[in-house]
């Protein structure tokens, strides 16, 4: 009644199926490597466009630009990129919502909070800022998951859901509030500025700073991506299957929202790159989440590392990066809308 | 095979929260390789009976056990490869390959990190072929029909390689040949030496399965026996509350 078994020819087109997937994986290395190699000679001098890498050899000014701004910015880039893809990939897998991202559990909008409010306090020194940013996304991230336990509506998913509504909302009027009381002309600024995401903060110092925490959420979240499907079925089925769904929504939960918040609390708030990027992998080669996870790693890193090198090359002065990313995010997202290219089943 | 007691419930009781009892002091053993089907009203405590037998909810009181060992002292992954429990429906919020979505039922065989590897891959292969749906496995799960996405959520559970099999009305909501051909498999599946415990509303299903029948009514245990005895009116005529007449109708069973 429903055809014959034909596990050949089954296991033959999965084969060369799994082939195109290991294409496109190296494909998205090959881009990063070369959008990498040619973002590091991309910029404004000695004039806007391209330096010829021999000056490298020649002019000391170009040496440090290279190596001491571009370099440990873009790396920054490349790092905030492979948590925020990496982080909305597993969230949305775990929550089975293709729709949320790193910042729906409160995070981003504790983090700006935080940021804001060590401005206002008058603790400029950037390091204050990051520290109170990181504490505040994690207060967030502690606020949603302890209120969720707390609801009386709804399952698991929809009470960490709501929970994480309740707290963004929470964080963002403390954050109207700051920006309302601020000095118009001394703090407003900043915290503006702040809450549009630059990589202009980025040194190596940061970033040695930042790296430990981004690195142990990608380690964590890679490692549990074959656990990503089994989180996004239904809590019965992976209940039976050995896993313990509450537990390990957690722990996937808290590696992203460290790894977001570390470095949110350098760069500030870089929206959309979560919510867009696993989008246009699951689009290309299925919801599989050994693929999805690392591949949103990838396509994160190489769209904020392109957003980061037009954002501080296309103009004379600098676009904040979160209005870059939103804006090509926002786009993306409406054309993927648009082509019906949202994976959803039933 | 049978007679020897394999899976054990003793005086369970469960409700939800701080409500009512839903099971009260429910007693039940089943052998290795039974077919055990459970019936009742709606609300009669088939669904509680289940997920306290599969370890999924915890009683009040009272306590499973299987091969003599507490279920409570098995880990998760120890007691997922020895119990699959699958609901009567699950969401499917991605569109996953037929293969991967069959593969997911290998986890409990796998480390905490691991991937599925070769190996698992064909035993996800060889469960789909066991339920006829091999040519199934390059497709995604969005596009089959319900019968054909029950196949695939049964070949998950045979993939699992648990000795039982618990289904929340693994027949409900399909035409009848749909229907039949689940009984089909399940019947298949009882061959080949699978505990298998199920709920279901189809008394014709429970016949066809054959085994043995217990009928739930208000938390307790109000029916005992083998499969055949589902065909005695007046029993079940006690145990549903209204009246039953036994007619040679079409069945696809």
């Amino acid at each position: 009644m429903w055809g014959k078994a034909s596990s050949v020819g089954g296991r033959s087109a999965a084969g060369s199926r799994g082939r195109a997937r290991g294409a496109l994986g190296g494909a998205l290395v090959a881009i990063l490597a070369v959008v990498f190699a040619l973002s590091l000679f991309v910029g404004r001098y000695p004039a806007p466009g391209f330096m010829n890498p021999s000056m490298l050899a020649s002019d000391e000014l170009a040496r440090q630009i290279v190596f001491n701004s571009r370099l440990p910015r873009m790396l920054g880039a490349v790092l905030l990129g492979l948590v925020l893809g990496g982080a909305g990939a597993s969230l949305q897998s775990v929550f089975g919502n293709p729709l949320v991202d790193a910042g729906f559990l409160g995070v981003s909008q504790g983090a700006a909070f935080g940021a804001a409010l060590a401005l206002i306090l008058g603790l400029r020194a950037y390091s204050m800022v990051a520290v109170f940013a990181f504490v505040a996304a994690l207060l967030a991230l502690g606020l949603s998951l302890w209120l969720a336990e707390r609801f009386k509506y709804g399952g698991q998913i929809l009470r960490l859901i709501l929970a994480g509504l309740a707290v963004s909302a929470f964080f963002s009027a403390l954050l109207a509030m700051m920006k309302y009381v601020a000095d118009p002309l001394k703090q407003l600024p900043d915290i503006v500025f702040w809450t549009m995401g630059s990589m202009v903060p980025m040194s190596w110092q940061r970033l040695e700073s930042a790296a430990p925490v981004a690195l142990a959420a990608l380690a964590l979240l890679f490692g549990m991506r074959w656990r990503m499907n089994l989180l996004s079925l239904d809590d019965a089925v992976s209940h039976s299957l050995g896993v313990r769904p509450a537990l390990e929504r957690r722990a996937v939960s808290i590696a992203a929202a460290a790894g977001v918040g570390v470095m949110t609390a350098v760069c500030g708030v870089v929206g959309w790159v979560g919510l867009v990027v696993p989008q246009l992998v699951r689009a290309i080669d299925g919801p599989d989440g050994r693929t999805v996870v690392p591949r949103s790693m990838l396509g994160g890193a190489i769209f904020v590392l392109v957003s980061d090198t037009l954002a501080r090359s296309v103009f004379s002065g600098e676009i904040p990066l979160g209005i870059v990313t939103s804006l090509f995010g926002a786009l993306s997202f409406a054309l993927l809308l648009t082509l019906r290219r949202v994976e959803l089943a039933r | 095979m049978s007679g020897t007691s394999y899976l054990s419930a003793r005086d369970i009781v469960f409700g939800w929260g701080a409500g009512p009892a839903v099971l009260d002091r429910v007693r039940l053993e089943a052998a290795r390789g039974q077919t055990l089907a459970i019936l009742g009203p709606n609300g009669a405590g088939k669904t509680s009976l289940l997920s306290v037998l599969s370890g999924r909810l915890t009683p009040r009181a009272g306590s499973v056990t299987l091969e003599h060992r507490p279920l409570r002292a098995l880990s998760a992954r120890e007691r997922a490869q020895r119990i699959a429990f699958l609901p009567q429906l699950e969401k499917l919020p991605f569109n996953y390959r037929v293969l991967d979505f069959v593969l997911m039922g290998r986890t409990p065989h796998m480390e905490a990190f691991a991937l599925p590897g070769p190996e698992d891959e064909s035993a996800a292969s060889v469960a789909l072929e066991a339920l006829g749906m091999g040519s199934f496995a390059d497709r995604n799960i969005g596009e089959l029909s319900g019968g054909e996405l029950q196949l695939a959520r049964i070949a998950r559970c045979l993939a699992q390689g648990a000795s039982i099999l618990m289904l929340d009305e693994p027949a409900s909501m399909l035409d009848p040949a749909h229907a039949r051909h689940i009984a089909d498999a399940l019947a298949a599946l009882v061959s080949a030496g699978k505990t298998i415990i199920y709920t279901t509303h189809d008394i014709g299903l429970g016949i066809f399965l054959g085994g043995r029948a217990i009928i739930i009514a208000h938390g307790k245990i109000a029916w005992d026996g083998p499969a055949e005895g589902l065909r005695d009116a007046e029993m079940l005529e006690r145990a549903y509350g209204i009246s039953f007449s036994v007619k040679e109708l079409p069945s696809a069973f």
